[in-house]
């Protein structure tokens, strides 16, 4: 519809043409091209299909009232006429003609809207009062109902407009040689019906158009504010794929399916940002973290290539220790990146928390008792979850490597012992929560969103032992199992004198809040076992 | 023992090779899967190393092949696929232990030797020695020198699993997996910590200590000085 409008404008020579054009300049074939691909939206092609469904239905009703309300009326008056036409031949075969012109006088006078000619067919005699004169030529050709005009007279006697008439034309032939005596015309002046159908039509004609351009309005004001819509969410994609990652997709707020959309896609490049900037961050600190101990490995090998004998054995085994460490490091880094990507995690099972953590404190009491650690264990019992009873304890393990590892009190005479204290409870909305906290000195609660993020150290410089993965592999763990994971104020320090304190008076508490098992769910992996199982069994 | 390597990352494998030589094994290669089976096949190998992603023939594929044939030669995985499921697939063919690359020789080298015990029928024994050190399964006792020692459960766990390897060395890795059923590496030094627990049960009052350590690779139970 566009493309013709906007070629015209600028192919035709039309003197015109040229000023026009030069006024609207660059903006028309925008706007055409506004128009035309506002025309092609869905929106509106759904709009032009309920347009046309309503005209439709506009017209089948149009059809129905004329039927249901017009042809009666002219049915009605049909009947009447054929019955005076007969009550008509009725009296001049029994009575004559003056008895007919009689009762004929007697109707016009009667009936404003009844009008009659009776003419003899040897003499052309009018008999009948009344404003007709002769008779209509559209009689001449048919014995049905037919259509006429005629001009009425006043009571002034002045002859007013030509007026719509319908009429029959009856014979009336002697009785005894059957010649014809008489054409008799009876009819009714429609006038008023003819008004009241006009009427009925332009109204629903109107009704059409005022529909059929609501309509087309309304199409081209939702079809514009859908192409907004997809506009902005094009705009957006635009910009994401220019490299603008924290770009997010339009959200309204009025929560419809587009609504939905972003929110679904906007979900979507939340975790591609977190994956990129994961990404960006571990490039980063792959330079600090690896390249630092494999250019330490390379400086000890070619010392070790100067030493003999025993000195060798030694250097060897620390190459061999520190080689080992990067090994380390470089698997925990593959478990984190497999898990966020989501292929890492494997099935996770109905699993029991508890054995896990009495198990995993058994094995760290030892440990921690040694490094002048109370561990102490809140055991309770809590329904199952669903999970990894691997991951689980491997996040466990961390946590309690951590609190092992940075809860130390710094030496000196009245330190308090460093306590670690690992719960496991059941809390309301069907949460089980492992926590691991200690009175250690604890973290700064600015720095606490980033102790999950790889490589990251409190200590800038990289001074104390560890790989700076353990946080993060439990921030994996904890995503992997849409488990909460909380940074927050551990045990209370009881902080000796001589000690500036440099956090809150807390130590560090890392909480996992991981979902219970609902009943459905269960049974849902109940099933699912039982139909492994006896696939299991057919193979 | 006499070991089959099945592995197709030749540096790898080169290295392997000339490893597990001179711990004194005889070792055959092959770099493909479908070698790999003929040479298996051929037979008379105490154990194989299997890498999972072999060209022509995956490493799954081949155990089981082998396990239908009847052929129980003890196996393991080498994978750079770690996770449990993986593990667990693993295990399902037919495999006896699995590791997860990269890896450290010296825990290759352990576990490699550590499945060539296991054809001894070892499950059906009851008493172990070492030394004058006695375990007895079915009373749960300990003793050294015809002395009772008292052992925790999980410690009592902990020098069967190596009583069972003798004269071997175990990682912590490998302790960690047997005695505690975890398969991931803590930081801490938390089965140094058990160890020195047992030391101290075991070997403080002795003259002789039994339970050694390993630099870099992990401990070994033996009477030998």
């Amino acid at each position: 519809m566009s493309a013709p409008l906007s070629s015209n404008h600028t192919v035709s020579p039309n003197p015109k043409g040229p000023g026009r054009k030069a006024k609207t300049g660059g903006s028309r074939p925008n706007v055409f091209a506004y128009l035309g691909r506002t025309l092609r939206t869905t929106a509106f092609r759904f709009t032009l299909l309920y347009i046309s469904l309503f005209l439709l239905a506009v017209t089948l009703l149009i059809v129905f009232v004329y039927e249901s309300t017009f042809r009666p009326a002219i049915k009605q008056i049909d009947q009447s006429i054929a019955d005076e036409i007969v009550f008509f031949e009725k009296v001049y075969n029994e009575r004559g003609s003056q008895a007919l012109a009689q009762v004929i006088r007697g109707r016009s006078v009667a009936s404003n809207s009844s009008i009659y000619l009776v003419v003899q067919a040897k003499t052309g005699v009018i008999l009948s009062p009344g404003p007709l004169k002769k008779m209509p030529p559209e009689a001449l050709q048919t014995t049905d109902l037919f259509r006429f005009t005629y001009t009425p007279i006043s009571y002034t006697g002045q002859a007013g407009e030509r007026r719509p008439g319908m009429g029959r034309v009856g014979r009336l032939r002697n009785p005894v040689s059957n010649d014809l005596e008489y054409a008799i015309l009876a009819a009714r002046d429609v006038y008023a019906l003819d008004q009241l159908q006009n009427n009925a039509r332009s109204t629903m004609i109107r009704v059409g158009i005022v529909t059929l351009l609501l309509g087309l309005i309304l199409g081209f004001i939702t079809s514009r504010s859908f192409l907004s819509k997809v506009d902005n969410f094009n705009k957006a994609v635009a910009a994401i794929r220019k490299g603008d990652l924290s770009r997010r997709m339009p959200v309204e707020g009025v929560n419809d399916e587009f609504d939905g959309l972003a929110e679904n896609l906007n979900g979507m490049l939340d975790q591609i940002e977190r994956l990129m900037i994961g990404m960006r961050e571990v490039s980063d600190n792959i330079a600090h973290d690896l390249r630092s101990p494999l250019t330490r490995i390379r400086n000890n090998i070619h010392t070790a290539m100067t030493l003999s004998g025993e000195e060798r054995d030694e250097a060897l085994d620390t190459l061999s220790i520190e080689t080992e460490k990067l090994l380390a490091t470089f698997n925990a880094l593959l478990s984190i990146t497999r898990l966020e990507s989501g292929e890492g995690a494997g099935v996770l099972k109905s699993i029991n928390i508890n054995p896990i953590v009495e198990e995993l404190t058994e094995l760290y009491e030892p440990a921690a008792a040694d490094a002048g650690f109370a561990l102490s264990v809140e055991n309770n019992e809590v329904p199952n979850i669903q999970g990894s009873r691997e991951l689980v304890s491997q996040a466990l393990s961390n946590l309690l490597d951590n609190a092992l590892k940075y809860a130390v009190w710094h030496q000196g005479d009245d330190i308090p012992k460093g306590e670690i204290r690992v719960s496991l409870k059941k809390a309301a909305g069907d949460v089980v929560i492992l926590a691991v906290a200690d009175n250690g000195p604890g973290v700064p609660p600015q720095d606490r969103p980033k102790i999950l993020n790889r490589f990251f150290r409190l200590d800038a410089s990289r001074t104390t032992q560890g790989s700076g993965l353990g946080l993060s592999m439990v921030g994996a763990i904890a995503r992997a199992h849409e488990a909460q994971l909380v940074i927050g104020s551990g045990l209370p320090r009881k902080v000796p004198r001589n000690i500036e304190e440099p956090s809150d008076g807390h130590g560090l508490s890392v909480s996992l809040m991981f979902k219970t098992v609902k009943p459905k769910a269960r049974k849902e992996l109940s099933e699912k076992a039982v139909s492994t199982s006896t696939v299991a069994k057919q193979t | 023992m006499r070991i089959l390597v099945i592995e197709d990352d030749s540096q790898a494998a080169a290295f392997l090779v000339k490893g597990l030589r001179e711990a004194g094994h005889a070792v055959d290669h092959a770099l493909d899967g479908e070698t790999g089976l003929n040479m298996a096949e051929s037979g008379g190998y105490d154990a194989y190393v299997i890498d999972r992603m072999l060209p022509q023939l995956d490493g799954l594929t081949l155990l089981e092949k082998r396990r239908e044939e009847g052929d129980e030669t003890p196996a393991l995985f080498l994978s750079a696929l770690g996770e449990v499921d993986d593990r667990v697939a693993g295990l399902q063919a037919g495999g006896d232990d699995y590791l997860v690359k990269p890896y450290a020789f010296s825990e290759l080298i352990a576990r490699v030797e550590a499945l060539g015990r296991r054809r001894a029928p070892t499950n059906v024994t009851t008493q172990f020695s070492v030394g004058d050190l006695e375990m007895d399964i079915l009373s749960r006792t300990v003793r050294r020198a015809g002395k009772k020692i008292d052992l925790q459960p999980r410690e009592f766990r902990l020098l069967e699993y190596l009583m069972r390897h003798a004269d071997q060395v175990v990682t912590r890795t490998m302790l960690l997996e047997n005695v505690w059923e975890y398969h991931f590496d803590p930081q801490t030094n938390v089965i140094d910590v058990h160890i020195s627990r047992l030391r101290g049960k075991i070997d403080k009052e002795f003259e002789e200590p039994l339970l050694k350590t390993v630099r870099g690779a992990g401990y070994t139970l033996s009477a030998e000085s």
